[in-house]
């Protein structure tokens, strides 16, 4: 028995394995099905009735969602009675629908409106007036409900069920006063309520961070991973790079990973991107004040503080928010050419690393953990264990300590307490993003670094997957280096004064 | 404490063994609960969900999509009228618009009835109809309304 079927869509054959629908099939083909109720992540529930197809032989238009392709089955998308049953479909969803798109957060991205636009049924034939029903419902610390909005096609009602097995919303009342909702005044407060606004078709559910901020087609996307935990989750950074600001970020689909969703918490690792939270330009603390220096000047400080001291007397100080490839360019400088071989891990001193709450989020908050302790492993020729290493650093009385810093600061609430142990050591250069850490006493230097979403590179999650940061944003702030390009211009500055010494 | 007494316990434990999901028992739970409790109150709900087991966002589903189950506590006297086609042509509306005058003569609150209108009541032949409780009567007309009212007391 064949695994596969093969069938007509559109006078085009298509082959998909047995058992799959029409609609995934389908969307393997790239062939456009309209839909509301369908999501690839959830079950099928068929009952938004809007992906109409023609069966050659069936008495009348299937629903793709829940049609199985089978062998020889002749399907059409685009005959008169699919594109009249669109139009009778769209008609009967927007009757109570308030089509309020110009003060909707959801325009731009919403299928009622893409299909409304593509369908072009702009009359209504309705003369009698529309259903009210509850706007604006807080239903969780993150989302906001418009029940007039809403089409019901219960994928969220799905997602709760299914994805975090919550089951908090159903469907109350019938007809057209069906309404979407929580058991009493009950609040959906679990890490996955955005993925409510993803799976939402229309402005039903909107997000209440992103609420107002933004028309989404002002909006840039890129490619990234989430940087929250170990767990690397694909991701799309949504920016304006006109006004250098990050507004949100979402899932991407991934499904050796994080499949279609993203926990909240993901979601805010982009509040510490923006200009205010960055560290603008180098400072340098010179005769105890502290100074805006040219980044080139605040390297070679460093460079000739290492030369001082000696490599056996400087440390690196190394916490597992890089890249593999920064780690590769920062310990080859220091460590190879320079000679350090004083390496220590930042990271929390007290964690969960193993936990997983079941879906997505783990214990351990850092997005790099294997891709560092693999990167230590060369330089130090052996397996460190993973832990918090900054007073084993300060214990050996370095004279110059060099650190990357955790870049996400409430997975690293820790940070600022931490520096403070680094107080008497002469020179200390933080690599970092946060403007926070200017704030604290006894250091010598601050080097702004990019964030994640603005370099490329790879992490390496829980489980070593190779999980990748495929494109980036230019950095908020201008002056900002990623690792790679510092460990360059240092290297570069002490070139230039070698070859002014050897003149 | 338990939501419910010791025979209902019983009777809704039955029920949910009837099925082969505990969530297609809600119907006949409900009607249990109704029967014994006169309307279905939220602590009903939620005790479902606390000693049964069963989620109070399925049972609240249910007991919002039908419109035989009350969801408030009830007037001693309740209309059920026909409002469908046959009775509807034989001039339900206009007797309803009666109950609701004769319903409005009463203190705020002191309303004995409440008026529901409900699809087909299977007696045609006697349009308009119409149930008080479970008492049924043929032939309700803007004539002789009031004085069927006024035998309730």
């Amino acid at each position: 028995m064949a695994d596969t079927v093969t069938f007509t869509l559109n006078d085009k054959n298509v082959t998909v394995p047995k058992g799959w629908t029409v609609m995934q099939a389908a969307k393997q083909a790239q062939v456009d099905i309209p839909h509301f109720c369908w999501h690839p992540g959830l079950s099928v529930a068929g009952v938004c009735r809007f992906c109409m197809v023609h069966v050659q032989g069936a008495r009348k238009l299937e629903i793709a969602c829940n049609l199985q392709a089978t062998e020889g089955m002749i399907v059409r998308t685009d005959t008169p009675e699919v594109k009249e049953a669109h139009k009778w479909g769209l008609e009967f969803h927007l009757i109570n629908h308030p089509l309020d798109c110009p003060v909707c957060d959801q325009a731009g991205e919403c299928g009622l409106q893409d299909f409304y636009m593509q369908v072009g049924k702009y009359k209504s034939q309705m003369t009698r007036p529309k259903v009210l029903k509850p706007k604006a419902v807080d239903l969780g610390p993150r989302l906001i409900l418009d029940t007039e909005r809403c089409i019901l096609c219960s994928r969220c009602v799905r997602f709760e069920e299914e994805v975090t097995k919550t089951g908090a919303l159903g469907i109350f009342d019938r007809g057209d006063r069906a309404i979407i909702g929580t058991y009493g005044e009950e609040k959906i407060e679990h890490n996955y309520q955005e993925n409510l606004v993803d799976v939402c078709p229309v402005g039903a559910f909107t997000s209440k961070k992103f609420r107002f901020k933004q028309r989404v087609w002002f909006l840039q996307e890129k490619s990234s991973i989430c940087p929250g935990c170990s767990t690397g989750c694909k991701i799309k950074v949504h920016a304006r790079t006109d006004r250098r600001t990050y507004y949100r970020v979402k899932p991407e689909i991934d499904e050796t990973v994080n499949g279609f969703w993203m926990c909240d918490k993901g979601r805010d690792t982009i509040a510490h991107l923006n200009r205010e939270h960055r560290l603008p330009q180098s400072q340098m603390r010179i005769d105890g004040k502290k100074q805006t220096v040219p980044t080139a000047q605040a390297l070679e400080s460093l460079r000739r503080a290492i030369e001082t001291a000696g490599a056996e007397e400087t440390a690196l100080l190394v916490s597992a928010h890089y890249t593999v490839e920064e780690y590769e360019a920062f310990f080859h400088y220091f460590c190879d050419q320079l000679g350090v071989t004083k390496v220590y891990q930042w990271r929390a001193e007290t964690e969960d690393r193993d936990s997983f709450d079941g879906i997505l989020l783990r214990g351990d908050e850092n997005p790099n953990t294997a891709g560092l302790r693999a990167a230590m492993r060369r330089v130090k020729g052996r397996t460190v264990p993973i832990k918090n290493e900054i007073a084993t650093c300060v214990s050996k009385k370095p004279k110059v300590v060099v650190a990357l810093c955790p870049e996400v600061p409430f997975t690293s609430p820790w940070f600022q307490e931490d520096l403070k142990q680094l107080a008497g050591i002469s020179h200390v250069s933080l690599w970092t993003c946060r403007y926070e850490a200017t704030e604290v006493a006894g250091i010598t230097s601050w080097i702004p670094m990019k964030g994640f979403a603005e370099k490329t590179g790879h992490f390496l999650n829980y489980e070593g997957a190779k999980r990748e940061l495929q494109e980036a944003f230019p950095s908020a702030t201008a002056e900002a280096l990623s690792v790679v390009e510092a460990v360059q211009q240092m290297a570069a500055i002490a070139t230039i004064t070698t070859e002014t010494a050897t003149l | 404490m338990e939501t419910f007494a010791r025979d209902l316990r019983e009777k809704i434990q039955s029920e949910l063994t009837r099925y082969e999901t505990p969530r297609s028992a809600i119907l006949p739970i409900l009607h249990l609960i109704q029967d014994h409790c006169e309307w279905i109150q939220p602590m009903h709900v939620e005790g479902l969900e606390r000693e049964f087991g069963l989620s109070r966002v399925h049972v609240q589903e249910v007991a919002t999509f039908y419109s035989m189950y009350r969801l408030e506590p009830c007037k001693p006297f309740r209309i059920l009228f026909c409002d469908n086609l046959v009775c509807a042509m034989m001039g339900a509306e206009g007797v309803m618009d009666k109950i609701r005058s004769h319903m409005a003569s009463f203190p705020t609150d002191k309303c004995p009835f409440s008026l529901q209108g409900v699809p087909c009541l299977g007696v045609c032949d006697g349009a308009p109809a119409m149930l008080v409780n479970k008492e049924r009567h043929l032939r309700v007309n803007r004539d002789n309304v009031d004085a069927i009212l006024a035998s309730y007391k």
